[in-house]
C-alpha cells in the first residue's frame, strides 16, 4: 500500500505539472522536462542550421535559460513551445553575433547539386532536404512549422520585410516538397 | 509517401517527427551538471562578493591611524591580574585606559573620516560601484530570454 506523501511518478506528469513542481524547487520534474523534451530542442536548433556540438551546447544553454526564467512561463501555450522559442532566440542571437549566418539573397553558394543525382537522394529524409535548402530559407520554414512562429515573429526575429519571409518560406516549401516527393533510386535486382 | 503529394500538413507532421538521440541521458545529465555548477557558482560569488567586502571593510578599519583595539585595555587587564595587591588601584587604571581608548577612537575616527574624504577614497569606491553595476548589467543582458 503506497503513502500518501510518496513522491508522483513524474514520467506520468503533465509538462503543466511538472513545470508547477519545478516552480516549488523540484529539480527532478525539470529533469524530467529535460528528458521528456531534450532530443526534440536539439532537433529543432539543428534544423535551423546548427552543427552538432553547437546544437548541443544551445540547447543546454537554452534549458538552463528556461529553468532561471521558469516564472515567467504563462501556462497559456505549450510548454515545448516556449521552449523552442527561447532556443530560436538563442540561436538567432548567436548567429547575428558571430556573423556565421548570412541573411543573403544570393543563391549562388547555396545551389543545390545538379538534378541528375536527384535519384540516389533519400528522399524521406527531412533533415537531409533541409541541408539542401539555402540558410535564410532553412531558418524561416524551420521557425514556420518547427518553432511555430507565425511569418510577422519570423520577420520580426530575423529583421527581414515580411514579403521576403514569405517568399523564403514559399520557396523553401516547394523545394521541400520537390524533394522529398522524389522517388529514391530503384534497387537493382539481380536475379537468382 | 513518394506517389501522393506532400501538403502542408504533411510537412507540420515530418517536422513534428523527432528522432530520438542514443545519448538523450547524457544530454539530461550534462544539463543539469550544467545547471547546478551554475547555481553553484552564482552563490559562490555572492560569497566571494561578501568576503572581498568584508575585507575591504576590515581593512579600511584596521587603518585608522593611531588607534589600536584593546591593546592598552589588554595591559590594564593583566597589571590587575598581577598586581593582585593592588587590585583596587588596578581597576581604576584599567577604566582610566578604557577611557582613553574611548577618547582616542573619536579623535581617530576623525581622522579616519578625513581619510574617507579624500579623492583617491572616492575614485576608489565609485570604481568598485561601477564595476558591480556593470556586471550585474552583463549578466541581466546574457540572461535575457
Amino acid at each position: 500500500m503506497g503513502l500518501a506523501s510518496e513522491k508522483p511518478d513524474l514520467t506520468r506528469q503533465s509538462d503543466v505539472d511538472l513545470v508547477r513542481l519545478c516552480l516549488g524547487g523540484d529539480k527532478s520534474a525539470f529533469a524530467q522536462l529535460v528528458r521528456r523534451h531534450g532530443s526534440l530542442l536539439r532537433t529543432h536548433i539543428r534544423r535551423m542550421g546548427a552543427q552538432g556540438p553547437d546544437a548541443d551546447d544551445m540547447a543546454q544553454e537554452a534549458f538552463m535559460s528556461a529553468y532561471e526564467h521558469l516564472s515567467e512561463f504563462r501556462f497559456d501555450g505549450a510548454f515545448v513551445g516556449w521552449l523552442k522559442r527561447i532556443a530560436s532566440r538563442r540561436y538567432l542571437k548567436k548567429v547575428r553575433a558571430n556573423q556565421k549566418y548570412l541573411l543573403t539573397d544570393d543563391m549562388s553558394a547555396f545551389e543545390p547539386e545538379p538534378a541528375a543525382n536527384e535519384g540516389e537522394f533519400r528522399a524521406h529524409n527531412l533533415d537531409a532536404a533541409l541541408n539542401r535548402l539555402k540558410p535564410v530559407e532553412r531558418l524561416c520554414v524551420t521557425l514556420n512549422f518547427s518553432g511555430d512562429l507565425s511569418h510577422q515573429e519570423i520577420a520580426d526575429e530575423l529583421k527581414l520585410p515580411l514579403g521576403t519571409v514569405k517568399s523564403h518560406i514559399k520557396r523553401a516549401m516547394e523545394q521541400l516538397k520537390t524533394i522529398l516527393n522524389a522517388k529514391p533510386a530503384p534497387v537493382l535486382e539481380t536475379g537468382t | 509517401m513518394s506517389d501522393m503529394k506532400l501538403e502542408d500538413d504533411d510537412m507540420r507532421a515530418l517536422f513534428a517527427a523527432t528522432p530520438v538521440y542514443e545519448d538523450a541521458t547524457a544530454f539530461e545529465a550534462r544539463v543539469m551538471r550544467g545547471l547546478r555548477l551554475k547555481l553553484w557558482l552564482r552563490q559562490g560569488f555572492v560569497a566571494l562578493a561578501g568576503v572581498v567586502g568584508g575585507l575591504y571593510a576590515l581593512a579600511q578599519f584596521v587603518r585608522v591611524p593611531n588607534w589600536s583595539f584593546g591593546e592598552k585595555v589588554l595591559s590594564g587587564s593583566r597589571m590587575a591580574r598581577v598586581e593582585t595587591d593592588q587590585t583596587f588601584r588596578a581597576g581604576v587604571e584599567f577604566f582610566d585606559v578604557i577611557g582613553k581608548n574611548a577618547v582616542n577612537l573619536f579623535y581617530s575616527s576623525v581622522h579616519y573620516l578625513g581619510i574617507m574624504q579624500t579623492p583617491i577614497f572616492f575614485w576608489v569606491s565609485f570604481s568598485l560601484c561601477l564595476a558591480c553595476l556593470a556586471l550585474y548589467y552583463a549578466y541581466s543582458q546574457e540572461e535575457t530570454i
